[in-house]
């Protein structure tokens, strides 16, 4: 074994300071050089649709000396993507320096980069840790239900990712504001079908607008019902299985705000089945003629931990959360009553299905309540769409 | 394959290897460079592991729970089989060897901390940041940017500290520390760089220091407690870059402590940096955001590597001519492990030693392990519903009630507890993590008109804040509506507030003059510093309790019910 094994701790400091040493092999691999063994179907202006499915990209790599001179080594080396994931091959092996072949990978979306590395342990070589990129291979954003429909309601497609989402030819607007962040639906997808999710700002939500092409910051500005966004990023996060977006990125456009879209009513084979509460999660919904339990009172650990109170809606045990919302209605004392209706943002926490409250007007009788204060009504509700095949 | 000569390679000026050997840099144009970052922040004097809770977010970060096989290691971790915890946690010892190690498994490589290195734990208290400096040193740190918390102990400490003990670069190009004409000129000026220039094979990295402005009193009052003057994070940005370049850098990384809105603001506005390193808010952000310039179009990223020694960011970039073209990023949390389980981490030997003396000596001069009361569940600084809290109701009502206070009532900013009280024994080293800062008690009046406009402050500040409330209160109930941003309903002991009537006010030093912007109490001019420490009145309240919440004490009791 030769390999002279990483480098030294110590960096050269310029500015006053002291330098230390490398030790170099004449073989050892200094870059790699990647390349696009076909041209990618998607570019900038033209991206690749987002795809859940496999993309197969035909790549090549090349081991480089110092001075940039091919090496005829062999070497293992790792594979990634950015952002995306990779299928495969998760490790190549260059043959006399070079390695060609098909790299298969799913979920890229903007500037998406084949990662390959030196950083592999051999037998008779130690890694270099050098790394390099492909070339961009340019893919569309994702949908708000791309990102939220993968057949299992507790993930989404990117979780864990930092996400930027569709927004610029679509119509994704804010239809609820929370003390520390906003909801938004995408429009121009059928309502109620993985079309909208829940952005956590932390703080209360400010408004950043886009004008003449730039975005101008207009701090303090509270954001709009009904507000257009130009742009929206963040980390996608499944907080308690409810999709968010934190840390978020975000401009709105200078167009008028849209219409808000209706509260979709549930009927009890919706709210049963946790797939199809799915499909809703983060919309506004609305539960009718529904009873808050006999047996529930303000000692429910639930209540007291997180002001979580039940309802049932023909058989199917839902939650609402109220209080920061609702001040003055306290559900422990309509314990037993049959409420004509219950709407607000569909939000789950592990299978456990809760609707929060816009304001009083979203719970049948507690306007009336003391300290109430009222918000502009939405357009009229509207039935649970069944869901595509 | 067959053996070849080793070559030596100088990285600079003052080689240690003869001339001749030397080998020039490598021709980097055209080729994809890997640079890895290796990024902590926010280390408040989190110098030795400590125990705590994790949160869901710690969860997702890699604090995973027990594993229900492992025995509870007898290292007196009290919540070791009581909850969700790999503890201790953290700890530079720890995080020295992961920064070795990840060092080992780079091409080239820098070490660089967000500032904020001082206050949050006793070995602050006691050495005033000899402790943190030296061990920072030893773990290989390269360049740390001034945080706002370096200046607790005053600008002339921080110059002691460095001069003494310090073996980084000390970076902050925002702060003029020179006036001649400004009374807080001070000596910071020679020892704090606006930028540093590291090579590494040929390769260059500027790295440019952003301070904070956010906590400085006001930038225009000679109250300024940081002893600065601030510049536009902006403008010295876009020159240090500038400059940079012309130096040669092939990539500019800014190394904030501006925190994370700062930083987005920055990115956004500015394209000059190729990427940003930021703290100040205690964020761990996996994976980094991309900020895309509202110009250029330029994807800039903008990563937050958490606080409180318990996590280590690499970050891996690929460089091709002067342009970033990609990012990787893994976060590893400092965990208790068994050494067979792949996130083991030991402690650096160095760094330990370095650390031995300390703990010797705060052995010696401070029982930290003195057990003084004992909580039966964790005592939360933060209430579940956004308004009161266990830990917020208890100092404020010891603060109010202690002997020669004894005022109506009592707020105290919630910010001034940084932890959680965990479940078990409560030692003095718990109150010390609780109550880092050395704040005293103090009293003033204030008619029940000023009183609604401290509590109006309370509310507009808790609804930039999730509506969260960034008060605590003993003697007063109110609802704090953050959708109207106003105390609605205020109750002083059991009465309505009268506007007319005078209320005799406990609060703390800091906020009385003006700290967190309650200006309410810094123009109040009948305050009185009673010299009395917060932290000791907690302790003693305590030690009087023995256990932890009882009816009344440490419990939430909707003293302030959040609305929104």
């Amino acid at each position: 074994m030769h390999g002279t094994g990483p480098l030294p701790t110590c960096a050269a400091v310029l500015l006053g300071g002291c330098a230390s040493t490398i030790q170099v092999d004449a073989d050892r691999i200094a870059f790699l050089e990647v390349s696009l063994a076909q041209a990618f179907s998607g570019t900038e202006a033209a991206p690749a649709p987002f795809s859940t499915e496999a993309v197969h990209v035909e790549v090549r790599v090349q081991a480089l000396d110092r001075e940039a001179r091919p090496l005829a080594l062999d070497a293992v080396l790792s594979l990634d993507t950015r952002p995306g994931t990779l299928d495969s091959p998760t490790t190549v092996r260059l043959e006399e320096g070079a390695w060609q072949g098909r790299v298969t990978l799913r979920h890229g979306f903007g500037p998406t980069r084949i990662w390959f590395r030196d950083d592999q342990p051999q037998v008779g070589r130690d890694p270099t840790w050098v790394a390099a990129v492909s070339d961009a291979l340019w893919f569309a954003l994702p949908t708000l239900a791309q990102v939220q429909a993968t057949g299992d309601h507790e993930s989404n497609s990117l979780e864990g990712e930092f996400a930027e989402l569709r927004t610029a030819d679509r119509e994704v607007v804010v239809t609820a504001l929370g003390a520390n962040g906003f909801w938004v639906t995408d429009l121009m997808d059928p309502p109620g079908d993985f079309n909208a999710l829940f952005v956590y700002t932390f703080d209360r939500p400010e408004a950043v607008a886009a004008e003449e092409g730039e975005y101008a910051h207009a701090a303090g500005r509270d954001i709009l019902l009904g507000e257009r966004l130009s742009l929206l990023s963040g980390t996608d996060q499944e907080y308690l299985a409810t999709t968010q977006i934190s840390h978020p990125f975000y401009t709105f456009t200078r167009d008028a705000p849209a219409a808000l879209p209706a509260a979709l009513v549930l009927d009890s084979a919706t709210a049963c089945d946790d797939d199809a509460m799915e499909r809703l999660e983060s919309s506004l919904v609305r539960a009718e003629d529904v009873v808050i339990p006999s047996s529930f009172s303000s000692d429910d650990p639930d209540f007291q931990d997180y002001g979580q109170w039940p309802i049932d809606l023909d058989g199917c045990r839902l939650y609402a959360e109220s209080s920061g919302t609702v001040p003055g209605w306290h559900p422990a004392d309509h314990a037993g009553e049959r409420l004509s209706y219950l709407q607000g943002l569909l939000q789950e926490v592990w299978g456990k299905w809760i609707l929060l409250p816009r304001d009083p007007t979203d719970i049948a009788g507690a306007s009336s309540a003391p300290g109430a204060r009222t918000s502009p009504s939405g357009p009229p509700a509207r039935p649970v769409p069944r869901p595509r095949p | 394959m067959r053996p070849v000569p080793t070559i030596l390679i100088a990285l600079g000026g003052c080689g240690l290897v003869p001339e001749a050997t030397r080998v020039p840099p490598p021709a980097l144009a055209g080729q994809d460079v890997h640079v890895t970052l290796l990024h902590i922040s926010d280390i408040h004097s989190r110098l030795f592991p400590y125990d705590f809770d994790p949160s869901f977010t710690d969860n997702n970060l890699g604090f995973t729970p027990d594993d229900p096989d492992t025995p509870c290691a007898d290292d007196g971790d009290a919540l070791c089989g009581l909850d969700d915890d790999r503890g201790p946690y953290g700890g530079i010892a720890r995080i020295a060897t992961l920064l070795r190690r990840e060092r080992a498994r780079a091409d080239r490589v820098l070490v660089l901390d967000s500032g904020d290195m001082f206050q949050g734990a006793v070995v602050f208290n006691q050495y005033g940041g000899r402790a943190e400096m030296l061990a920072m040193t030893e773990a290989g740190v390269d360049a740390s940017v001034v945080g706002n918390h370096e200046f607790d102990r005053g600008a002339h400490n921080l110059a002691e500290q460095y001069v003494a003990w310090g073996g980084f670069r000390l970076l902050a190009a925002n702060y003029v520390f020179d006036d001649p004409s400004l009374p807080w000129s001070n000596d910071l000026a020679d020892l704090v760089e606006p930028s540093a220039l590291f090579e590494q094979d040929g390769f260059r990295i500027g790295v440019i220091g952003l301070g904070n402005l956010s906590s400085l009193v006001s930038i225009t009052d000679e109250s300024n407690t940081m002893d600065v003057v601030p510049l536009d994070a902006g403008e010295v940005v876009a020159r240090e870059a500038e400059r940079l370049r012309t130096q040669g850098a092939d990539l500019v990384v800014v190394l904030s402590h501006l925190g994370l809105d700062g930083d987005i603001a920055l990115a956004r506005d500015v394209d000059a940096p190729d990427i940003i390193l930021g703290g100040h808010h205690h964020l761990a952000i996996q994976p980094p955001l991309i900020v895309t310039h509202r110009g250029t179009g330029k994807r800039i990223p903008v990563v937050h590597s958490g606080a409180f020694a318990k996590f280590v960011g690499r970050v891996d970039l690929v460089v091709r001519d002067s342009s970033l073209l990609s990012i990787d990023y893994t976060l590893f949390p400092v965990l208790t492990v068994p050494e067979d389980d792949p996130r083991f981490v030991g402690d650096d030997p160095a760094v330990s030693e370095v650390l031995e003396a300390f703990q010797e000596g705060l052995d010696r001069e401070i029982n930290l392990d003195q057990v003084i009361g004992y909580a039966e569940r964790p005592l939360r600084r933060y209430g579940t519903s956004g308004g009161d809290s266990m830990l917020g109701n208890f100092t404020a009502d010891a603060m109010r009630e202690t002997q020669g206070v004894e005022t109506e009532i009592a707020l105290t900013n919630t910010l001034g507890i940084r932890a959680d009280i965990d479940a078990g024994d409560i030692t003095i080293d718990a109150v010390f993590n609780a109550m880092p800062f050395d704040n005293t008690i103090t009293t003033m009046f204030l008619s029940g008109r000023e009183v609604q406009e401290l509590l109006d402050y309370v509310a507009w500040r808790s609804s930039e804040r999730g509506c969260k409330a960034q008060a605590q209160v003993s003697g007063i109930r109110f609802t704090m509506d953050c959708d109207a941003r106003e105390a609605l309903d205020v109750v002083v002991n059991g009465s309505p507030l009268d506007p007319d009537a005078t209320y005799e006010l406990a609060t703390n030093d800091y906020i009385a003059w003006g700290g967190s912007g309650f200006e309410v109490l810094e123009r109040n001019t009948t305050k009185v510093d009673t010299g009395i420490s917060i932290r000791d009145v907690v302790i003693s309240a305590i030690q009087a309790h023995r256990t932890l919440p009882q009816p009344g004490s440490a419990e939430e009791e909707g003293r302030i019910e959040a609305v929104y």
